[in-house]
């Protein structure tokens, strides 16, 4: 089935699927307290986020330099540094990097890129024993789904889901509900294989070009374990994760905590530069870091849409978005879901996932959220603009003829006037929403608007000229 | 040309081709809204480091020296290890830091009862048998009430480890905003030496679940600092 298919067939299901809602409302609810509460921190959010813009924008702008700057610093610290065109390429080079150094169990704590590049299954598939220790990646790797969502993967589960699903996989007792006994369970469950692991995988948040070190963002503890305890650590990022300065950081971690979860910074902020140096007391021997393109440099070349790059993955798009809230992270069947997922879709699998800019109201929510000022309804439209330029020629023709239409004030007032018969008329036909009803792909969902007995122009006419019962008027009373 | 990594000219050649055209700022970008401060400065840094320890949860404990030993030495107590020559193979331990220049003494003074189960650097990794560790840290933040620790304080796993992470620090060593304490990471030039550093802000915590806060997720269940004020 098409993408575009599958979108709709899953959403008109998840649309209607109460139980998640209710989750979903709760947990969004939270988060919005939570974000509201968060900026007050700031004396200016929107001037935080101007200025990240301007970081970004310039980090975006000699991105080339800026990654060669990254790639000398790090691999001054004996760091390695593996650049990917392709999923293909980045998944190839981490597989062979673990077949020749003999792992067999891998930790991975949290990053989107792996899921975007398929990275775990290709693993598992070579009996290399792969374990997501995020603890919401944990439960929907149980689970075998995708994450619901790029910050919070199992924002669609409630307790219940996953002391069910703890009992039956950890053999918890069936009576454990508490998330405190939930969470205890699962550490020390990971902990056992975070011992036993030769090879760590986190992602990056920010590589950071003047020092030469990858900065990764979390709460749990577990991308810091991955660097430390596994004798090799693989970082898998995107190329467009570069800021410019160390200092940078002192404006983008707290940015980046408020829009993703509302805290002042998150609990774990580290930095990493290598493998363990020569003066240092553990760490791993080696570490690489696979700096994977997929896309992202034709996205550059798109001075249009190129802002999509400074993009910083914090999710406060998705938990704005009325859509999102609506079809949930699954209905997008996409890596990275809600607005931002529908402006990178397309750029990182092509113009079949371009039915995504249609799943938007236009509410500019997403962009009057978005901590780095990504224009992200106006690239929705741009999208409907180019994919408007594929469809059929039959429909091409029928947009220019309305375009023509509408786009004269005589033209378009007898456009409206025989549009009102036509309507009248057809819901004289049947009962809204019956199935014979003509309006019924409307109807079915919504209640069809009354309509008005005058146009507005006619209305309007004759307020200004009362004694005009002309025409116009008569006409109106008719149509 | 790097032989093993052809894909590696590649990207950089696209780059560099696809940045010659700039782009426009957003609709919604101002340059004004950039040029405001985005954070008042702080007036009281003391305090504000106080209430955020507060806020996300980390255990404060000011005094002058002999209240910190004795502090510390109910926080071990209270974590089950026993002081003495000989703790039994299985019992829990202790990973201490080694101490740097300068806190020589009240490094000597804080372990001494513990010295029949301390560990350290020299003796190895920590591992699931160090029920604390103890270390100092690089700076200390009041703008979120962080601290600021390097690979030179006792590596990489021992502020992670254990369930219980405990920060010796004197009052000095707090700077108001992010921005000084990455500063100082750059005294020596732009590139530091120390192959990872870590921001922790309060213990280990996850909200994956309801978003309902549970701490101890991997790392430190408990933080304490032991502010020598
Ligand atoms: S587009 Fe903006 S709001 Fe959405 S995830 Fe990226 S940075 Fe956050």
């Amino acid at each position: 089935m098409n993408a575009a298919r599958q979108f709709e067939q899953d959403a008109r299901r998840i649309a209607v699927d109460v139980p998640l809602h209710q989750v979903l409302k709760k947990n969004l609810a939270t988060y919005q307290h939570a974000a509201g509460l968060g900026r007050e921190r700031f004396a200016d959010w929107n001037a935080a986020r101007a200025q990240a813009h301007a970081v970004k924008a310039e980090a975006i702008a000699h991105l080339d330099r800026y990654l060669l700057e990254f790639e000398r610093n790090l691999t001054a610290r004996g760091g390695r540094v593996f650049w990917a065109e392709t999923a293909a390429e980045a998944r190839d080079y981490i597989l062979a990097l673990a077949r020749r150094r003999q792992v067999r169990q891998v930790v991975k704590s949290k990053s989107m890129v792996s899921e975007e590049v398929h990275l775990t299954p290709a693993l598992e598939a070579a009996g290399i024993a792969t374990l997501e220790t995020d603890l919401g990646e944990y439960i929907v790797q149980l689970r075998n789904e995708p994450p619901f969502h790029i910050v919070t993967p199992a924002m669609h589960l409630r307790r219940e889901h996953v002391a069910a699903l703890f009992h039956e996989k950890l053999g918890l007792p069936e009576s454990v509900h508490e998330p405190e006994a939930l969470v205890a369970a699962a550490r020390a469950e990971m902990r056992r294989r975070f011992l036993a692991a030769e090879m760590g995988i986190t992602g990056a948040n920010f590589l950071i070009a003047d020092a030469g070190l990858v900065a990764v963002t979390e709460n749990e503890g577990n991308a810091r374990l991955s660097a430390a305890l596994p004798r090799i650590h693989v970082v898998l990022t995107g190329i467009e994760k570069i800021l410019p300065r160390l200092r940078d950081l002192a404006l983008f971690w707290p940015l980046l905590a408020t829009a993703g979860t509302g805290q002042a910074v998150t609990c774990y902020n580290s930095l990493i530069g290598g493998p363990r140096q020569e003066n240092e007391s553990d760490g791993p021997e080696e570490m690489h870091v696979v700096l994977l393109d997929n896309g992202r440099g034709e996205l550059a070349a798109d001075p249009e849409q190129r802002d999509i790059l400074h993009c910083i993955r914090c999710g406060a798009c998705l938990n704005i978005c009325p859509i999102f809230e609506t079809v949930g992270g699954h209905g997008y069947g996409t890596t990275y879901q809600g607005p931002i997922g529908a402006v990178l879709t397309p750029h990182l699998r092509g113009p079949r996932f371009a039915h995504l800019a249609q799943a938007s109201s236009l509410c500019g929510a997403c962009t009057s959220v978005c901590p780095v000022e990504i224009d992200l309804h106006p690239h929705l439209l741009q999208l409907r603009r180019d994919s408007s330029r594929r469809r059929p020629w039959r429909e091409q023709a029928a947009f220019r003829a309305f375009g023509w239409l509408a786009g004269d004030g005589k033209r378009f007032e007898k456009l409206g006037r025989r549009g009102r018969r036509w309507l009248r008329y057809a819901q004289s036909l049947a009962a809204p929403s019956s199935r014979l009803d003509p309006l019924r792909p409307w109807t079915r969902y919504r209640a069809a608007p009354e309509l008005p007995p005058e146009s507005f122009r006619d209305w309007w006419r004759k307020r200004k000229n009362p004694a005009a019962t002309n025409d116009a008027g008569a006409k109106a009373a008719h149509s | 040309m790097n032989q093993e990594n052809p894909a590696r000219e590649r990207i950089l050649r696209r780059l560099a081709a696809a940045l010659k055209t700039p782009t426009q700022p957003p609709w919604t970008h101002s340059p004004a809204d950039a040029a405001r401060p985005a954070f008042a400065p702080l007036t009281d840094i003391r305090t504000h480091f106080r209430d955020e320890c507060a806020a996300n949860r980390t255990e404060l404990i000011e005094g002058r020296r002999e209240e910190l030993v004795r502090a510390f030495y109910k926080l071990l107590m209270d974590t089950g290890l026993a002081p003495g020559e000989n703790p039994g193979p299985g019992a829990p331990r202790i990973y201490a830091q080694k101490p740097a220049a300068g806190v020589e003494a009240i490094w000597e003074e804080l372990l001494r009862p513990w010295q029949g189960c301390s560990d350290g650097p020299d003796s190895g990794p920590p591992d699931d048998r160090h029920a604390t560790s103890l270390t100092l840290a690089e700076a200390l933040i009041a703008r979120t009430g962080s601290l600021l620790i390097s690979t030179a304080q006792g590596g990489r796993a021992a502020s992670v480890l254990p369930p219980l992470h405990i920060v010796y620090a004197r009052a000095e060593q707090i700077v108001a905003e992010l921005d000084d304490a990455l500063a100082r990471l750059q005294n020596h030039g732009p590139t530091p030496a120390r192959s990872m550093f870590s921001l922790i802000t309060g213990p280990s915590r996850t909200a994956d679940i309801e978003k309902m806060l549970v701490l101890g997720a991997h790392g430190p269940k408990r933080l304490v600092i032991l502010l020598d004020a």
